[in-house]
Formats: structure tokens, C-alpha cells, sequence
């Protein structure tokens, strides 16, 4: 059977013209400033100002969008993606040293979101209309009112405020000595990972100990929708017939629901977490502002506060290739649990 | 012929669905035994209770529905086992093996996710596992003498694990061995290989072309009257003894429907199993069964051989579903009023709303199922006095 590999192929074939369209958009954000505009962020003294038209000249920002456009997608294929004057190092340096701070997290928060998620959709619905299933739902509800930077406030002020468990930043100082010291091998940039490789128990508690709240805070506002879709798809899926003739044949209960049920039920779930990844991307931005944690989100906030054009730019772009490849990997895996999608 | 060995009977047996509307009375008070053998045939109309009565049969009432009373008795071997009153764990290794069900809608009843083949395996896998390690044993045993080279040691290694299943299924290696990814194959290919070799055989016997192929196959890829098939093939393949076939023909097309009622016959007479089956159609009816069992909004009004009910209906609902049969030059009559809500059923006789014969007692008393003549049985106070003593709820 070749229907799952022309399937992923032809997927892949669709990405090219789908990034083309999200680059368009993203560069279309930067022509909301006039090209003087844009050329006086990077005048710094007043006897600088005549130089503008200059600029303007030189970098040709008077020339037609669409030439412009390609002049920046030629360099963004070639790795430059300009200056970052928030951090005073080019934008293609920025993301090479901050990426693990995010991955950090997002590696963490995305598959405990939907963990979680499918645990308690499960439950409620097991339980559906008795106490754990209200419980389940009122959590779920109360997380997906919250807005992401009050319950980060409210955590922090709990957790680190009132009992002083859990810190901001990403290391506490002895670890952070350790890490700066000679000693310390770089591997990945992770701080857990790299913990584990050098052995050293301290920096990864205590990196552990800093993950904590900002991976709760967008766990417990992320998967609410999880739960929500996975309570109502399994409910659906438990009244089909299929599960009536999976008992009749004498299926343990137990294999009904984890084999039968599971895998129909999953399907949407599988689409809405596809959509938590941009949720968990506009989650990441507020979450490491609030818990100092000096990632991409932090660093894309703080440029966007500074007229900070290439980092804004290039984190848009970046957000939007994450997002298209999540879906990508959501779509491939539509297709392995549904037979009926890969003829399409 | 069907023999007066009782295989299955149903006592005084109620079910109710809880639902937020109100307690559906959905089955009030039936009696029924099915005879080894025969083809025991129920009609009714929609919503009559003939599914429900069938999935009590298998203790597996649909939620929110739930067995308030009475019993249902399976007689194998002469033993009879009181199946309302099983713990699950043993009534479920009776549902597919002894007594098993074909479905109304194929196309819902397959899980659209798997390979219908793998479907009609599950239940092989299930009730017939020594069978088939006994079977895997046999044929590995064989293959080690033939094949050379490294599939050799490969073999003998699945062969010591099929012979410990054989030996010692409890033993705790065993069950190392079913935790581990690559090795529990070891256990399951040899299984999944015999009774795929037995699905495929099954398959071949219910006409369908290739059963190699279709084995991989999925339910959206066959058409209804293949679907059905595997349906059948799901429910016949551990030689059952009780097969309820609850509206099989139903969804299909007539050309369809006779192929199947047709294969229906030949498996019965091949499989020497007995039948029940349900339908709304007398003319299924007619071609099917053996004895009749009218169904009426939860009751059951008339039972009878075939040939009585059709030449001599008793009850005034068997006579109205006789005469609603459309037939050329036939003025067609359709029996007056709707079935009654099964939240707050009419008093007495549930079908006296409708009865062009209603007396005031039929109101207000409900009619027992009585033997009138020979095996004829029927609920109705123009044939009999007996009044069904039903206590208030």
C-alpha cells in the first residue's frame, strides 16, 4: 500500500507554496512604516537625521514593494535576517543562542498539554455527569478563561511570592556559576539535558525548579481545549455502534475503549493540537516575559516594545514555520490513525 | 428440524433506559424460549423492543439501559446457566463465542480504523487461542524442517515460545516476554498468522472474491453487501450456537438482500446453528423462520409457527401487520394511530389505543402470553381471560 507515502509526499510538495504565502504576509507587516520611517530607527544622533534619504537610498527601501520583498527573501535564504538592535547582535545570532531557552519549555509544556488533556477528557467522560467529570470540566474551564499573563502573575505570587518554591529567571546563581565555569561543556544548550550530560544533579534540579511554573502556566491554560475535544469526541465515539459489536464479540471492556474508542476519539484531538501550537507560541511570549525567562518570547516582546524591525520580522517568520510544520506532522498523523484520509 | 430442546428462554424479563426525559418501560414483562435448531423469527415495528430483547439476551443491554427483572436462561448441554445472573468476566467469553450478533447497519458496526479482516480476527484471537497455538505448533514444527539458514533458529525460538503458551500460560517468562516490543512478536505472529489463515478461509466460504486482498482492506473500501459479510464472517467465526440476526438485510439493496438471505440459509444448515432473527418485514419473515414471535411496544402479543401466523393470526396487531403487507390489486390498510410512547405507556393492553376490538377491560388489565391451542401462544383478551398480575411501580 503506497497511499501513505504519495499521502506525506504531496504534503510535503503543499508546504513550498504555503511558506511562500505566510512570507508575504509577514514581510507586508514592515510596509505599515514609510521607508523614511523605518530608515530613522537607525539614526542615533540629531546630525544624523539629514543622512535619512541616504538610507533610504542605500538600503533601497524607495524601490517597489515586490522588489524589496525579494531582496529580503534572498537574504533570509541565505541566513541574514538583518540587525537586532534590541540586543546589539545580528538576528540570525540571537536565535542560534536563545532557542534552547524556548525549546526548553515548549519541549515540556506541548506534550504534558496534551497528556493531560486526553487524561482528564477521558476521565470525564468515563465519569460523565458524576463529580470527577464536573471537577474535570470546572478545571478546564477556569483555564481556558484565564488570561495567560494574569495566572503566570498569580502563580509566581503563590508559589514563589507566598512560598518561595519555585523562582523566576532560568538558574539560580550558585547553578548559574557552575554553568559559567570552564568546566561546564556546552551540548545542546539545554540546560536539563546538558545537566544530565556533565552529571551534575544541582543544575538540573534547580533547572528543573525554574521550568516548573512557566511549563504549568501554559499546561493549565492549553488543555482545556484538549480535554474539552477529547471528552466530547469519546462520548460520541462510546454511543457508535462499532462499540456494541466490539462487546458483542466479546472484547474486554477494557480493550474496547483503549482499542476500539481510543483511536476514533483521537482524531480531532489530534487537529486541536495542531492549533494549540500557535496558542502555545503567543503563550510563550507572555510566559517568559512574566518569568524572566530570557528566551525567543522574552526577546520578541522586548523588540517589539523597541520598533526592533528584523527581530519582530524574523520571529513572525519563525512562529509561522513552526506552525506550518506542526501541521505537517498533524496531517501525517491524521492520516496513520484514519485509513479514510490517506486515499484523498 | 428444529427439536423441543429449549436453548435459550427469556422470564418475565424488563428493561429500562434512565434517560433525562423519563424511564423508558422499553421492555415490559416478555417470555420467550428459542427451540435448538429452529429459526426463530421476531417482527414488530420500530422501537417495539426486538434489538433490546436480543442484547438482553446477551446481557448487554445498551446505556442507559439497564435489566430490572427477570431472567435469561441458556441451556448448553443440558446445564442451564443463568446469564442475568453471570459476572461479566464470564458472559463475556460466552458473547461472540456461543452467541453471537449480526448488525443492522454493517457500515457502523465495523470500526472504520482497522483492517476488516484484523475485525473478524479479534474474536478468533480471543476465544479460540489454544486452538490456534495448537494450530501455529503444528504448522511451525513443519516449516523448521524444510526451511535452512538463519530462519532456522529464528523458528525453533518462536516454536519454544507457542509451546510454552501451550504448557505453562501462566508462567512469569512468559509474561517478560509479552512486555518486551520486539519479542512479544514471538507470541503474536504465529497467532495473528493462524487465524488469519482461518479468517480468509471463512471469507472464501461467504462468497467473497479474494480474501487475501480484502483481509487488508478497510470498511469504507468494500461496499454494504461485502461490509455485511464481514459482519457475518465476524459473527460466525467461532461457531456459535445462538446467532441473532437483528435486521441484517435492512440498509441493503433487494438484489443484495436476497444474496444474503440466501447465504443466511446455507450457513445455518452448514453450521447447524440456531437462529433468531429480527426483522420488520413479513416477507423476510415468510422466507425465514420457523416460528414467529410478534413484538408490540415492549410485549409480546403472538407467538406461533410461521404457517399459523400467516393463515391464522389470533391477535388483532398480527392480523393489522398481515393486512399492511402491500400486494397488487390489495386496497392496503395501515393499522390507524402511531406506537406509544414508551415513557408513559397506555394502561393495560399497550396496543388497545389502536384496537379496532377494544373492550373497556382491555384498559384497564394487561392480557398474559397464553398457550391457546398447540403451540400457539397469545396476549389478548378476545382469545383467553388470563390477566398478567403486574405490580405498581
Amino acid at each position: 500500500m503506497g497511499g501513505m507515502q504519495t499521502y506525506i509526499a504531496r504534503r510535503l510538495l503543499l508546504i513550498v507554496p504555503t511558506l511562500i504565502g505566510v512570507s508575504i504576509l509577514i514581510f507586508l507587516i514592515s510596509t505599515a512604516f514609510s521607508p523614511e520611517e523605518r530608515a530613522a530607527l537607525y539614526i542615533t544622533s540629531p546630525k544624523g537625521a539629514t543622512a535619512i534619504q541616504q538610507i533610504v537610498r542605500k538600503y533601497g527601501l524607495d524601490q517597489p514593494v515586490y522588489k524589496q520583498y525579494f531582496t529580503w527573501l534572498v537574504n533570509v535564504l541565505k541566513g541574514n535576517l538583518g540587525f537586532s538592535r534590541s540586543l546589539s547582535i545580528p538576528v540570525s545570532r540571537a536565535f542560534k543562542e536563545l532557542w534552547p531557552i524556548s525549546v526548553e519549555i515548549a519541549i515540556l509544556a506541548g506534550p504534558l498539554t496534551v497528556i493531560t488533556g486526553v487524561l482528564l477528557g477521558r476521565v470525564s467522560a468515563v465519569f460523565r455527569d458524576k463529580l470527577p467529570d464536573h471537577l474535570a470540566r470546572m478545571f478546564a474551564i477556569s483555564g481556558w478563561s484565564l488570561p495567560t499573563f494574569w495566572s503566570a502573575i498569580v502563580l509566581l505570587a503563590v508559589f514563589y511570592g507566598a512560598l518561595g518554591l519555585f523562582p523566576p529567571g532560568r538558574l539560580g546563581i550558585e547553578a548559574q556559576t557552575i554553568v559559567n565555569s570552564p568546566e561546564w561543556i556546552r551540548y545542546t544548550g539545554l540546560y536539563t539535558i546538558d545537566a544530565i550530560l556533565n552529571w551534575n544533579g544541582f543544575v538540573f534540579v534547580d533547572a528543573l525548579r525554574h521550568l516548573f511554573l512557566p511549563v504549568i502556566n501554559l499546561v493549565i491554560v492549553g488543555n482545556a481545549g484538549i480535554m474539552r475535544v477529547m471528552r466530547s469526541s469519546l462520548l460520541e465515539e462510546l454511543s457508535k455502534e462499532y462499540v456494541m459489536a466490539a462487546r458483542a464479540k466479546g472484547v474486554p471492556e477494557k480493550m474496547v475503549i483503549a482499542k476500539h474508542v481510543m483511536r476514533n476519539a483521537l482524531i480531532p484531538v489530534v487537529t486541536m493540537a495542531g492549533v494549540l501550537v500557535a496558542y502555545l507560541m503567543t503563550g510563550l511570549v507572555i510566559t517568559e516575559t512574566v518569568f524572566e525567562f530570557k528566551g525567543l518570547g522574552y526577546w520578541a516582546a522586548h523588540a517589539a516594545t523597541q520598533l526592533d524591525f528584523p527581530a519582530v520580522l524574523a520571529f513572525a517568520l519563525f512562529s509561522g514555520v513552526v506552525f506550518v510544520f506542526a501541521n505537517l506532522i498533524v496531517d501525517v498523523l491524521y492520516a496513520y490513525l484514519d485509513p479514510r484520509i490517506r486515499l484523498r | 428440524m428444529p427439536s423441543k430442546d429449549k436453548l435459550m428462554e427469556v422470564e418475565d424479563l424488563k428493561v429500562r433506559f434512565f434517560t433525562y426525559e423519563g424511564i423508558v418501560k422499553a421492555i415490559d414483562g416478555v417470555d420467550l424460549e428459542v427451540f435448538n435448531g429452529e429459526t426463530l423469527g421476531i417482527v414488530g415495528e420500530t422501537g417495539s423492543g426486538k434489538s433490546v430483547t436480543t442484547y438482553a439476551m446477551m446481557a448487554l443491554v445498551p446505556p442507559p439501559g439497564k435489566i430490572v427483572k427477570g431472567r435469561v436462561i441458556y441451556n448448553i448441554h443440558g446445564r442451564p446457566m443463568v446469564l442475568t445472573k453471570m459476572d461479566e468476566e464470564s458472559i463475556r467469553k460466552i458473547r461472540g463465542s456461543e452467541i453471537s450478533r449480526i448488525f443492522q447497519e454493517p457500515k457502523a458496526a465495523l470500526n472504520p480504523v482497522y483492517r476488516v479482516g484484523d475485525q473478524v480476527a479479534e474474536a478468533i484471537i480471543i476465544h479460540r487461542k489454544e486452538e490456534m497455538f495448537k494450530r501455529a505448533f503444528k504448522s511451525i514444527s513443519e516449516e523448521i524442517k524444510k526451511v535452512k539458514g538463519l530462519r532456522k533458529p529464528l523458528l525453533s525460538l518462536q516454536r519454544s515460545v507457542v509451546k510454552s503458551v501451550l504448557d505453562k500460560p501462566e508462567s512469569i517468562l512468559l509474561k517478560i516476554i509479552l512486555k518486551i516490543p520486539l519479542l512479544r512478536k514471538l507470541y503474536w505472529a504465529p497467532l495473528k498468522r493462524e487465524a488469519r489463515f482461518e479468517v480468509e478461509k471463512l471469507l472464501g466460504l461467504l462468497g467473497i472474491p479474494d480474501p487475501h486482498r480484502v483481509y487488508d482492506m478497510y470498511p469504507h473500501e468494500l461496499s454494504g453487501g461485502m461490509q455485511q459479510r464481514i459482519v457475518i464472517a465476524t459473527a460466525l467465526s467461532c461457531n456459535p450456537r445462538l446467532l441473532i440476526a437483528d435486521e441484517p438485510t435492512t440498509n441493503l439493496d433487494v438484489t443484495v438482500e436476497a444474496q444474503i438471505l440466501e447465504l443466511m440459509k446455507k450457513l445455518k444448515k452448514d453450521f447447524g446453528s440456531t437462529l433468531l432473527y429480527i426483522t420488520h418485514d413479513m416477507g423476510v419473515i415468510a422466507e425465514m423462520s420457523d416460528r414467529v414471535a410478534v413484538m408490540y411496544a415492549g410485549a409480546i402479543c403472538e407467538v406461533a409457527d410461521v404457517y399459523t401466523i400467516f393463515k391464522e393470526p389470533l391477535h388483532p396487531y398480527t392480523k393489522g401487520l398481515l393486512e399492511a403487507i402491500p400486494m397488487p390489486g390489495k386496497e392496503l390498510k395501515a393499522i390507524p394511530g402511531t406506537v406509544p410512547n414508551l415513557i408513559n405507556p397506555p394502561t393495560g393492553c399497550r396496543f388497545h389505543p389502536r384496537c379496532p376490538y377494544a373492550m373497556e377491560k382491555c384498559s384497564k388489565y394487561i392480557p398474559r402470553l397464553v398457550e391457546v391451542k398447540p403451540s400457539h401462544k397469545v396476549a389478548c383478551f378476545l382469545h383467553h381471560d388470563q390477566i398478567l398480575e403486574s405490580e405498581e411501580e
